[in-house]
């Protein structure tokens, strides 16, 4: 049987059976980790940076039988990033001749904090990952209330529903990832 | 969640290269943090998570960054806003594979143009139920009816500070520098993570010398971290100032601070942590915050009405001349210039800390007190035509925002008009 969703636990499987699923959820969790993670070790621009992902996500895919476990795969993705930035930042180095300057600017700038780096962008990515697992209406209200901030009579405008409908979803929303996350100190909980 | 093989951090792949060790063990450290945050974590992971943190303070200072929800939720709200249904598409043309056929549509909503939730209220004077509150979208025609008299672009504060060291030296601090300040003693200074860390590991108090003294001054329109010599995580807002020993020695840890700063202080009970404020009328006027580890913002700009301390986590005492308190998470105490006794209050603590989370949050804030801290954030001075004592504002706003945006905002909801004229801004109630 066809499962149609992905998660953490049937990731690494789906991808070794090329199901494009895997592939549809690696991206949507990781590519604005990525992203940020990006910025944070080189400081390119977003552009550059999001070209070096799509290409890294490339390559993740003709390689998707290459892998031990998802470990590597999230290890993979990680250094092919800083590698493939790491080359847009020398290539630029070489257009601008002002090299001795971009070295110790870029050059210290790139593992030195790599380690903190790729822990913090791991923690965001598994937070990303629980409230993925969230079906869509109620993940959209979880977002808008405590990420955005919004009031649940905000949330109900702006989605046009009725304010009982948002209230019964974040709460569920809650249970949910209660269940799942077990947190003694929920995340963003403490906003309301 | 992830997968972490038992053994925790000792787990490393023999094919890999240095590089990818270090990159695996980063991901098993995640997934360690992860499960500690649910409360999942087994003995021998917390052992591994434990031994990590106590190899520097640099990782400890990062373990305790990460339990921070409200920096946690704010790059996650960032990452919604990612248009990240665009780059799917993008990957899986270029790799010429369909889409699939499931139920994850991205979050549209957030994609648009970020939707100003902001609420303005103004206090009436007829107060029939004190507050007015209403939505207000972005205001583009506010931007036609302002004067605009200078043509400085007003920037927002960025990471900026001078550290001046014991030998009067100074060192200019932002998002760039790099390499090792050294301090007498063996102590070396260097910037991780955007943040000022002081390493003592090597520290030796030679025999006659005294320990140095360093001090962090922030300018208008600069913030900055520090994680002091003991571990402890401090923030500074514009315009404040730490004063600390190099190296910790003696019976208590003690700093001296002006303006604004919240402080994370790495638990020691053994070291009483102090922190002396000097408050408006100087030095002799002093308010003493005592703490043996704990989370706490003090708010001592000379120009705000009152000395206020704020507790997050822990307990923590405030003394002044002679009278005292003791506060506890949710409480605050203040004491007015001047004036002899603490009050105690619960403010709303995600006001409070706003400026250390990247935000302004207003939650019924009085004019004056709103553009104080628009004054310390974009360098800017404030003059005032006519009486706004009896407007208020509630509502948020992004600290990297530059300050039109916010003027707009304000200007939006009709009670207020601002002029400017090169860095200063005029504001004049709205008849």
């Amino acid at each position: 049987m066809k499962v149609n969703y992905c998660n953490e636990d049937n990731c690494f499987r789906l991808m070794e059976q090329g199901d494009s699923i895997a592939l549809h959820y690696l991206i949507r969790i990781y590519f604005p980790v990525l992203s940020r993670y990006a910025f944070q070790i080189t400081h390119i621009n977003s552009a550059e940076a999001e070209d070096v992902i799509v290409e890294v996500f490339l390559k993740l895919w003709e390689r998707r039988n290459q892998f031990a476990d998802l470990g590597e795969v999230k290890g993979f993705l990680y250094t092919s990033v800083r590698n493939g930035c790491l080359n847009v930042v020398r290539g630029k180095q070489r257009e601008q001749t002002r090299m001795a300057t971009f070295m110790q600017l870029y050059g210290n700038a790139t593992g030195s904090d790599d380690e903190a780096e790729i822990i913090y962008s791991e923690l965001l990515a598994e937070i990303r990952k629980s409230v993925d697992a969230l079906p869509a209406k109620m993940r959209e209200i979880f977002i808008l209330s405590y990420y955005k901030k919004m009031s649940t009579r905000a949330i109900a405008v702006h989605l046009n529903l009725s304010h009982q409908t948002v209230r019964n979803q974040k709460s569920k929303a809650l249970t949910l990832l209660r269940q799942w996350l077990k947190q003694k100190n929920p995340l963003l909980l403490i906003v309301f | 969640m992830v997968q972490t093989p038992a053994g925790g951090v000792l787990y490393v792949k023999q094919r890999f290269s240095m590089k990818k060790n270090e990159t695996q063990q980063s991901i098993l450290i995640a997934g360690l943090i992860q499960k500690y945050r649910n409360n999942s974590i087994s003995e021998q992971e917390m052992q591994a998570l434990d031994q990590w943190r106590n190899t520097s303070a640099v990782n400890q200072g990062l373990f305790e960054k990460l339990m921070d929800d409200e920096t946690l939720g704010d790059a996650l709200l960032k990452m919604e806003e990612a248009n990240t249904a665009l780059h799917i598409r993008r990957i899986f043309s270029k790799a010429g594979i369909a889409l699939p056929d499931i139920d994850k549509p991205v979050v549209k909503h957030l994609q648009s143009k970020r939707m100003w939730h902001w609420i303005a209220a103004a206090a009436l004077i007829t107060a029939i139920a004190g507050t007015v509150w209403f939505f207000a979208g972005t205001a583009n025609s506010a931007q036609e009816k302002r004067q605009i008299a200078g043509v400085h672009t007003i920037m927002p504060g960025s990471d900026k500070a001078v550290l001046t060291l014991a030998d009067g030296s100074q060192v200019l601090l932002d998002s760039t520098i790099r390499g090792v300040i050294k301090e007498r003693g063996n102590v070396d200074i260097f910037s991780k993570g955007g943040r000022l860390v002081y390493d003592v590991s090597r520290f030796s108090a030679g025999a006659t010398q005294t320990i140095a003294i360093n001090t962090i001054t922030t300018p208008r329109g600069g913030q900055y971290q520090v994680i002091l010599p003991d571990g402890t995580a401090v923030w500074l807002n514009a315009a404040s100032s730490i004063s600390f020993p190099a190296a910790f020695t003696g019976r208590e840890r003690k700093v001296t601070i002006t303006g604004e700063v919240y402080f994370e202080v790495a638990r020691n009970p053994a070291l009483p942590f102090r922190v002396s404020v000097v408050s408006a009328a100087g030095k002799a006027d002093s308010m003493e915050v005592t703490v043996l580890g704990t989370h706490f913002n003090i708010n001592a700009y000379p120009d705000e009405e009152a000395m206020r301390t704020t507790v997050v986590e822990g307990l923590v005492v405030v003394s002044k001349a002679r009278t005292g308190m003791k506060i506890t998470p949710g409480e605050q105490a203040s004491i007015a210039v001047n004036k002899t006794m603490f009050e105690k209050s619960h403010p709303d603590i995600e006001e409070v800390l706003a400026w250390k989370n990247g935000r302004f949050k207003f939650s019924n804030t009085g004019v004056s007190s709103l553009m104080r801290q628009i004054a310390r954030w974009y360098d800017v001075d404030i003059r005032y035509e006519g009486d706004v004592s009896s407007i208020h504002f509630s509502g948020g706003i992004s600290r990297k925002d530059n300050v039109e945006k916010l003027l707009e905002i304000l200007e939006s909801e009709g009670r207020v008009k601002f002029i400017r004229q090169g860095r200063t801004i005029t504001v004049r109630p709205n008849r």
